[in-house]
């Protein structure tokens, strides 16, 4: 065997050991990722005493749905469901109407307090919630919106209108100007444009931000605690820390009120996850 | 689909417009544009911003809430307070160590992770799929799922813990013991957040043009040196954007420590999160709480200000 | 797409207008009813009678389901023997409570009654939300509220709630786990040294029995609860943390120096040797009671709901014990008394007032409480008109114990101070601080507190 030949093999070796390594680290850290949400479902499918176990048992001796059947039979998880899609849904609704028009400005004209407004918008994407609860309950109190989902809503829109104008003029930045430049001559036009020129080519972004707000706001949870009291109007995250973590120690109903809370999620992302990355990525990512 | 007539209509509603020159009917209309952001950002979070720093300078305690009295000036004497206890101190080296250890380890893993799934491996699109369910579960969940992980000791990590040392360590409570409860929540956030960033870095990494690599590679660039004087300079906005918004995410991190630790054990994961939460929301000292978060503010804004000054000073 | 997309906005716009239009309706109907209801009162408590009077009654107990369903039926039954009056309940917790009533005040929506805990008073004083019920109950039935059961809600000199039920410092015992390691339930130990024998016999018996976790379990996680019980173990051994004046016990001077001494040396001994777990809440050995891994724990009386909750034939195995009567130098083992409580609004009407002390001693009487004393939340009656009243079996080893409680007054911070206490364990114990300098922190700490 020649030299040549041998350093090949070598490389080879090394080539194969490189790819198993490779798949080695994929499934550690993905065991990382899932594992967890693995034993989210089991948990919610053991019963108790088995799950205060010394030895825990990797599936469940005997699968038991009783914590879902709580869940159904108590009716509450999914009002507090019910509650978390409308408020979800209508703050997706409002942040993509607004960052559609904000993003739209602040892309294609450029004044002197552009970078100001830029600014702005990074400051306020960086307030910590907890610092805002006191006066945005009072100003809420003052427009009587408090315990009502449109106060709500408008608060957590608030909160991710910053990063979604950014990320909506980062879209517009995308598109030619001269589209528009030749049809804007006049201010009633420039409506006109806008509507049916422009916003159709940015539709694949405007979904990725309705769904990224749709996840965010989902997420929430001190605005929730603070802004709503009627059990009737609580979120999920709301109304399962307080309705299931009281000092309740049923795993098996926390893991069940969990999953049911996560699997929706899941759903909704593998769905729109085509719109959501590409648009995400192009948009966060030059901006 | 629009007629000539709701075009004459919008013509005479807009008409005004038209008196005027090119440059101020630029900024009326941007103006229309942008009032919505601006009226939703000014009245829920700048002016409440501004209102919580007031808060901060005086005394606001529950009965100025119920009766709608503003505070009293009080000479810096919450900020005073709150330095002499030695909490304002702990609670920032806590929330930068969290935050540092938290970024630095999701980047490195991200970076890991985005490179591995950028070769060619089988699956890579269901891999990448399924790889974001942990960024979509609700932080509370997220929390509580880890609490159930990590529970004493019935937890799952204290028999992997006691399994793989051979029964030596029994019952490693990781939110127990103040040396490893910040240990505990990191691993959380990290689990929560790799997710998103490596998608994002991924796409970075998928827009660099083939051919550079493919050129460095027949030049017998080394993967390494690949990796850190082309790939990586290639993504630098990509980068700057990612850190800066984990940074963010987790200088702001609440649910986890309020589902975890709650600020325990003996304050070890006292961030000013849990601390301005507990100042206002526990003990009603609702002009001290203001105290903690404009403190953390600040530094957020410091922190993020040098990153960005970092990642500018190298682009030229 | 565009057009799916708009009508797939507009429908989900108009579909929540109508979810919160829904909302607004409801609140103003409820808040034109408390209205009228403030306008019969000036006519005096006969007119009462006929007209409806409302009472919004704020209860943390509605969030736990067994505990909710109790309410449910009470109000029901209290509705129909009294009719004319009408009890609209909400949920609250203690982390919400002031701006749920802070708001609710200012959107016209009346603060009448409350459900809590003893530690919520010197918040709901501040924010002048409750009165004092000796303005408001029946001489005579206050009269018969237990006097060491009543002490404990004084804030600021006054009294500021009343009783639903009381309990002392129990520990619960697994009757089957103790017997089989040939200790015998008759023979509890009533000194602190026989308590560490028992421990320690247990200890031997089941130091290769991987089920079992804990020998004797304290609390010392740091959230409230865990702060009540760790200051009722220190006044067991002997030791006050708030005067009866309401200012914060000197714990450097006797007898409270020995007795916080020896209550850290006692942490120490548990934690040091394995026998209870570091920073566990009470949930947590509630739960790992009820699937039978612990020996003994010390909790409030109505712990056993957990248990129950986990193993619902716990009855079988859970027995009671009081603490010893002799713990340490100074302590006789006295219990710090802990309740749940009626809280009553600053501002009522005559008519409501009425109907708040009717609506109080329908739920402290034997017929409405007996069920609940047995099964749901097991405790000891407040008040002697229940004297007669069945506590369940569980209990009669915690019953030694009764009579040996003392009680502490509130004070405004008395939450954080409590937990303090749950802090200053940890450090002594397994952060390696000397006595001297965990009760040292304790007492800047606390200070901190007292002084904001």
């Amino acid at each position: 065997m020649n030299t040549t030949n041998r350093l090949f093999a070598k490389r080879k070796a090394l080539c194969f050991s490189g790819e198993f390594l490779k798949y080695l680290a994929i499934l550690f850290i993905f065991l990382f990722l899932l594992f967890p949400v693995y034993w989210m479902v089991v948990t919610s499918l053991k019963i108790n005493t088995e799950s205060y176990r010394m030895v825990p048992t990797l599936w469940p001796q005997n699968v038991s749905f009783e914590g879902y059947l709580t869940l159904l039979k108590d009716g509450k998880f999914f009002v507090y469901y019910k509650n978390n899609l409308i408020i979800s849904a209508l703050a997706a609704a409002i942040i993509c109407f607004i960052s559609v028009f904000a993003g739209y400005a602040l892309s294609r004209f450029h004044f002197k307090w552009n970078k100001i407004l830029f600014a702005a918008f990074a400051f306020a994407q960086m307030m910590p919630v907890i610092s805002r609860l006191i006066s945005l309950y009072t100003i809420l109190r003052k427009l009587n919106l408090t315990d009502t989902h449109l106060g709500l809503v408008l608060a957590i829109s608030a909160t991710q209108v910053p990063f979604t104008v950014s990320l909506m003029a980062s879209f517009f930045d995308g598109i030619p100007r001269d589209l528009e430049e030749a049809a804007s001559v006049d201010g009633s036009k420039r409506l006109q444009t806008l509507f049916r020129i422009i916003i159709p080519l940015v539709v694949p972004g405007l979904l990725a931000v309705g769904v990224y707000s749709f996840l965010m706001t989902w997420d929430d949870y001190l605005h929730a605690i603070t802004l709503i009291r009627s059990p009737e109007l609580w979120t999920l995250s709301q109304g399962l820390k307080l309705t299931y973590l009281g000092e309740v120690s049923d795993w098996q109903l926390i893991n069940s009120a969990s999953t049911l809370g996560t699997v929706p999620m899941i759903f909704v992302f593998f769905f729109f996850q085509k719109y959501m990355i590409k648009g995400l990525v192009s948009g966060a990512v030059k901006g | 689909m629009h007629s000539s007539k709701t075009k004459i209509a919008d013509t005479h509603r807009l008409g005004f417009l038209n008196l005027h020159s090119k440059k101020q009917q630029d900024i009326l209309f941007c103006a229309v544009l942008l009032l919505p952001a601006m009226i939703l950002c000014v009245a829920f979070i700048i002016i409440p911003i501004i209102d919580s720093v007031i808060m901060s300078f005086t005394t606001y305690k529950i009965g100025n809430l119920t009766n709608n009295q503003p505070g009293e000036w009080n000479n810096f004497a919450n900020y005073i307070r709150l330095w002499n206890s030695g909490k304002l101190q702990s609670a920032t080296s806590i929330t930068v160590a969290f935050v540092g250890i938290t970024v630095a380890l999701t980047f490195v893993f991200s970076m890991t992770l985005a490179l591995l799934l950028n070769t060619k491996i089988v699956g890579a699109r269901f891999l990448r799929s399924i790889m974001m369910i942990p960024w979509v579960i609700p932080t509370v969940i997220a929390g509580l799922l880890w609490s159930w992980i990590y529970a004493n000791p019935y937890g799952l990590l204290q028999y992997l813990i006691s399994m793989f040392t051979h029964g030596q360590v029994n019952n490693f409570a990781i939110l127990s013991n103040q040396d490893t409860a910040l240990w505990g929540i990191i691993v959380a956030a990290l689990w929560k957040q790799i997710p998103l960033m490596t998608l994002l870095l991924l796409s970075g990494m998928q827009s660099i043009p083939d051919d550079i690599l493919e050129a460095a590679k027949i030049d017998g660039a080394g993967y390494f040196t690949r990796l850190i004087h082309i790939l990586i300079p290639y993504m630098r906005s990509v980068i700057a954007v990612t850190v800066s918004m984990c940074i963010i995410e987790n200088f702001k991190q609440y649910p986890l420590f309020a589902t975890l630790t709650n600020g325990g054990p003996t304050g070890a994961t006292t961030t000013f999160a849990v601390l301005s939460y507990d100042e206002a929301f526990v003990n009603y000292n609702y002009g001290s709480g203001a105290a903690v978060t404009t403190v953390w503010l600040l530094l957020m804004i410091i922190v993020v200000f040098i990153f960005n000054r970092i990642f500018k000073k190298d682009d030229a | 797409m565009k057009k799916l997309l708009a009508f797939v906005l507009a429908t989900v716009l108009a579909f929540s207008m109508a979810a919160c239009g829904g909302n607004s309706a409801a609140s103003t109907s409820t808040s034109t009813a408390s209205s009228t209801s403030a306008s019969t009162g000036t006519e005096g408590a006969s007119a009462a009678e006929q007209e409806n009077v409302t009472l919004r009654f704020y209860n943390y107990a509605l969030s736990e389901t067994a505990k909710a369903d109790w309410w449910e039926n009470t109000i029901k039954n209290f509705e129909a023997e009294n009719t004319g009056i009408d009890i609209e309940t909400v949920t609250v917790d203690y982390n919400s409570m002031i701006s749920t009533f802070t708001n609710d005040l200012a959107s016209g929506l009346s603060v009448d009654m409350i459900y809590g805990e003893v530690n919520w008073i010197p918040a709901l004083v501040e924010g002048g939300f409750i009165q004092r019920p000796s303005q408001v109950i029946d001489p005579d039935f206050y009269n018969g509220y237990y006097d060491y059961v009543l002490n404990q809600f004084q804030y600021d000199g006054a009294v500021y709630g009343v009783p639903h039920y009381y309990t002392n410092s129990v520990i619960f015992v697994n009757k089957d786990l103790v017997e089989a390691a040939g200790l015998s339930m008759d023979q509890f130990p009533t000194t602190l040294d026989g308590l560490k024998q028992w421990i320690e016999q247990l200890n031997e018996y089941y130091k290769n029995d991987d089920s079992i976790s804990t020998i004797f379990g304290l609390t010392t996680a740091e959230v409230p609860a865990t702060g009540s019980n760790i200051n009722a173990i220190y006044t067991a051994f002997g030791g006050t943390l708030i005067n009866e004046d309401g200012t914060l016990a000197d714990i450097t001077a006797e007898p409270n120096k020995t007795a916080m001494t020896e209550t850290l040396d006692f942490y120490k001994y548990l934690i040091g040797n394995g026998y209870t777990q570091e920073n566990q809440k009470l949930k947590d050995y509630r739960a790992a009671f009820g699937a039978g891994n612990v020996c003994m724990y010390v909790d409030s009386s109505w712990g056993y709901a957990q248990i129950g909750e986990v193993d619902p034939n716990a009855a079988n195995f859970t027995a009671t014990a009081a603490l010893p009567t002799s713990m340490g130098t100074n302590g006789k083992g006295s219990s710090l008394v802990e309740s749940h409580c009626f809280l009553i609004g600053a501002d009522l009407s005559d008519a409501q007032k009425k109907a708040v002390n009717l609506f109080v001693q329908y739920c402290t009487r034997t017929d409405t409480m007996q069920e609940y004393l047995n099964k749901i939340g097991l405790a000891f009656v407040a008040h002697e008109g229940m004297a007669d009243c069945q506590i369940s079996p569980i209990l009669d080893g915690a019953v030694k114990g009764v009579d040996n409680v003392v009680y502490q007054p509130q004070i405004a911070p008395i939450i954080s101070v409590q937990q303090q206490l749950a802090t200053t364990v940890l450090n002594y114990t397994v952060n390696g601080m000397s006595a001297d300098d965990a009760i040292a922190d304790y007492i800047k700490q606390a200070d901190y507190y007292i002084n904001q």
